[in-house]
């Protein structure tokens, strides 16, 4: 496993993707993919090629997207930030097992990604969408203090058909790490 | 795109047609954009990243290829091009944005609001999408004015999230679904 990116404490890191992680993420997709596959396009079809190509392409694009969340060695969940060319906004996704939610990890998580994105990477807005249904996905941007600016109606597809999406934002003079 | 999606030539009315674009329309292309380009790139951050004609050569070889799952369409009065629209597929979750531009020569006739019209209808049509977005700076008020005459709702703001002349600048976003749409 990689050198941790960012240490967070008490045994939470995140680290970039390397390839020694691709069995251990399958593993993880794999027991999560019911509650996944509503909101992740990919969950579906996730198999250990996909999964293999997806560590790959992390590790050829040297990103911040994506990068694992790690719970004392073990590999709990995935965190990105992803850049527009044009602006140099970042968008944040993410995902955790269910074994590991409720205990604030994303929220952690998510915290020291922005830290970054404002303070190294330069970065003057920072999203987060999650769909309307996706309640604890959205307690993420509320707990940090961003602002919620629109519903994309129906911009979202999923195994049954469209939901809308919440789209929130935080610009860089907003923020204040926890 | 999904195989052979056919791409019409639309009539818009006053001898303005909505048309594909062939390699051949390089020279008009330039000629419209080149002495635009500062006006252009008050809104559209990629017009002051045109150097040279080679840039617009390259990005026309894109809009002309068959196989780009982007269309491009040309707006063309005689021989003279005056704007562009352009249809984006976001693959992920089957919703199309629609950017586009006209010279300034041809603003203030309903133009755009009758191309953007058709591709409207040719996106629910051709593309069996669910959705189309437009979005433009809240201060570009020509730009807002298509979705909205287009019966669009603004679904939300996006603060300082485009960048244009002012700095940073609030981004309204519009959408329409399919069983919305009355062209």
């Amino acid at each position: 496993m990689s050198r941790p990116f960012l240490e967070l404490g008490d045994g939470l890191e995140i680290r970039r993707l390397d390839s020694s992680d691709i069995e251990e993420l399958q593993g993880v997709i794999d027991e999560n993919r019911e509650r996944l596959r509503m909101w992740m396009w990919w969950a579906d079809g996730s198999t250990i090629d996909t999964t293999r190509d997806f560590v790959q392409a992390a590790i050829d694009g040297d990103k911040l997207d994506p990068l694992a969340i790690v719970a004392d060695d073990a590999l709990v969940g995935v965190i990105g930030a992803e850049a527009s060319p044009i602006t140099g906004n970042h968008e944040i996704g993410y995902w955790i097992a269910s074994s590991h939610e409720g205990r604030g990890i994303v929220r952690r998580a998510c915290a020291a990604l922005i830290s970054h994105l404002f303070e190294v990477v330069r970065c003057h807005r920072v999203v987060i969408t999650a769909g309307t249904d996706n309640v604890r996905s959205r307690a993420i941007p509320q707990a940090l203090g961003f602002t919620h600016e629109g519903t994309l109606r129906e911009a979202g597809k999923d195994p049954n058909g469209y939901h809308d999406i919440e789209v929130y934002g935080l610009l860089e003079h907003e923020w204040t790490a926890p | 795109m999904d195989g052979a999606v056919t791409r019409p030539t639309w009539e818009l009315g006053d001898g303005a047609v909505l048309r594909p674009y062939v390699l051949e329309d390089l020279d008009r292309l330039w000629a419209a954009i080149e002495p635009e380009r500062e006006r252009l790139g008050r809104w559209l951050h990629w017009a002051n990243l045109l150097g040279s004609i080679d840039d617009q050569r390259v990005w026309l070889a894109t809009a002309t290829s068959s196989d780009a799952s982007d269309e491009h369409f040309a707006i063309a009065v005689g021989d003279e091009l005056v704007g562009n629209v352009g249809l984006i597929m976001n693959a992920l979750e089957g919703d199309h944005e629609i950017g586009y531009w006209l010279v300034s020569a041809f603003e203030g006739r309903g133009l755009m609001t009758r191309a953007c019209r058709e591709i409207v209808s040719h996106a629910f049509a051709e593309h069996d999408t669910h959705r189309v977005t437009i979005a433009a700076a809240v201060s570009n008020r020509r730009s807002r004015a298509v979705p909205e005459r287009l019966g669009f709702v603004l679904d939300g703001t996006l603060r300082e999230a485009t960048r244009t002349h002012e700095g940073f600048s609030d981004l309204a976003v519009y959408g329409i679904l399919d069983r919305e749409w009355r062209p």
